[in-house]
Formats: C-alpha cells, structure tokens, sequence
C-alpha cells in the first residue's frame, strides 16, 4: 500500500482521498452553520411564545411554563431551568413583560460529548403587559 | 486510443478516470444525505407545528390542515407530499404528533433512503394556562 502511495500512480488516490475529506470537513462545517443558526431561531420562538402567553393571560408563571414547554419541544435537554427569565417591566406610562431565553450553544456536540467551545445564544421578547391589550 | 492508454499519459488519464467515478459517487451520496437531511428537517418541523396546533386548538382537522399548509413551504422540494403521514393524539396532558414521509430522493443507486419518523410533543393548552380553557383568550 506504502509503495502504491510513494509512487507516482497512486498520487491521483492521494488527491482524491484528500478532496474527500476536505469535502466531510467542509459539510460537516455547514451542518454546524445550520444547526446554530436554527438554534437561534427556536430561542427567539421559545422567547416570543413564552412572552405571548404571559401577555395574553396575565401570569408570569404560565409564560414561564410555556416557554419551558416549547423549550422541550424544539431543544430538548438544551435549555437549563435558569435559562428562561420572565418579567414584568415598567416605564413611566405602560407595563411590559418581557422574556429572556439564554441557551449555552456548544459546537460540534454531535461529534463529542461537550462539543467543541461554545457561544451563548440570547433572545428576548417584548410584549405588552395583558391590561394593554384590551 | 489503445497506444495513448500504454503511454504514462494514458494511466494518469485511466486513474484520473476512476478516481473521478469514485469522487463523484462520494459528491452524489453527500447531495443525496444533504436532501435527505433536509427532509428530516422539514418533518421534524412539521411535526412540532402539528402537535402546537393541535395543543392550542383540540381539533385534528385543524392540525392535519396546519401540517398540510406547511407543505407549501418549501417542504415539498425535499419531500413527496403524496407520502405524508400525518398522525396526532392526545397523551395525558400532552398532544403527541407523528409525521411519516418519504424524502424526495428516496433511492441512491442500491440503496433506498428510509422513510423518515419524526414526532413531537407540546404540553395541551389549558394545561399550562391558569384556570379552564374557556379562559383562552387568543383565537382559534
């Protein structure tokens, strides 16, 4: 095999053998892309629908609990408890609520457990408190 | 020909030729799993909107048709939508949904991708709101 390798015939398999795995390398880097950047989508929808809820029913806790909801069901096991922040704000004439979602993003976790460094991924969402919608 | 594949000429070309079968197949299997995935995804999406659906509205109909009307969303480029299999359920406090479909490209030389299973599941409304769903104050 080495002296296939060493000689001139096999060189073409070397290059093919390297284009190959530039390819994985380069796929692999684009499911990566596409895994975070669906990650951010399904924070801000766990953060729109947590606050949604808050605002249409008046309780931070049934947002709260919302959001924990969604939170399972787009990222399973990837959104810690302290993770989800709901609360009210107010400013001189009006009540919001507000949601705050924080998700640890670690790269490459389907490879290895713990994945390979990490960002923080936050959305937030603002809506008004339940007296403002009437 | 014959005496152009003697030549050293000829046997880079030759390998150049295999080599260039076996890149190809390697391009072809990455788009074909890239579709796939694709598929996946787009399943894996409708079944999150059916079972939210479903746990927001209580009805079947509606879920199937929400389920249905993701389809036009580009869904269809990555599977047939004539495969779809749309199944949701209550479970306990949750309504449960299964989506069946087969990917678009479903055969790759010998081998045929398989049908892709996705399910999900969101806690029922007026679980998570405080009080009786007849409090439910968004539109059905």
């Amino acid at each position: 095999m080495l002296g296939v390798i060493r000689s001139r015939k096999g060189s073409i398999f070397v290059e093919t053998a390297v284009a190959c795995i530039t390819l994985v390398v380069f796929l692999t880097c684009c499911v990566e892309i596409f895994t975070l950047i669906t990650t951010e989508m399904y924070i801000s929808k766990i953060a729109r629908e947590g606050g949604r809820e808050a605002s249409l029913t008046g309780s931070e806790s049934a947002g709260a609990a919302k959001a924990r909801d969604v939170a399972n069901q787009y990222l399973p096991g990837k959104v810690q408890s302290d993770g989800i922040r709901i609360y009210k704000a107010v400013d001189e004439n009006k009540s919001h609520v507000i949601c705050e979602v924080t998700v640890d993003y670690r790269f490459f976790s389907s490879l290895r457990s713990g994945g390979i460094g990490g960002r923080s991924l936050h959305a937030q969402a603002v809506y008004p408190w339940w007296d403002e919608n009437m | 020909m014959r005496s152009v594949l003697k030549t050293q000429k000829g046997q880079v070309m030759v390998e150049f030729a295999i080599a260039m079968i076996i890149f190809m197949l390697f391009v072809f299997a990455l788009f074909a799993f890239g579709m796939w995935g694709a598929a996946s995804f787009f399943t894996q999406e409708i079944a999150h909107e059916v079972a939210r659906k479903y746990a927001v509205t209580d009805s079947v109909t509606q879920a199937e048709s929400a389920g249905k009307g993701l389809m036009g969303r580009m869904a269809y480029v990555f599977i047939k939508p004539e495969t779809i299999q749309i199944e949701v359920r209550k479970e306990g406090t949750s309504a449960v949904s299964e989506i069946k479909a087969k990917p678009r490209i479903d055969k790759y030389f010998v081998f045929h991708m398989p049908y892709i299973t996705k399910t999900s599941e969101a806690t029922l409304e007026h679980y998570i709101r405080e009080g009786s769903k007849d409090q439910y104050v968004g539109r059905y």
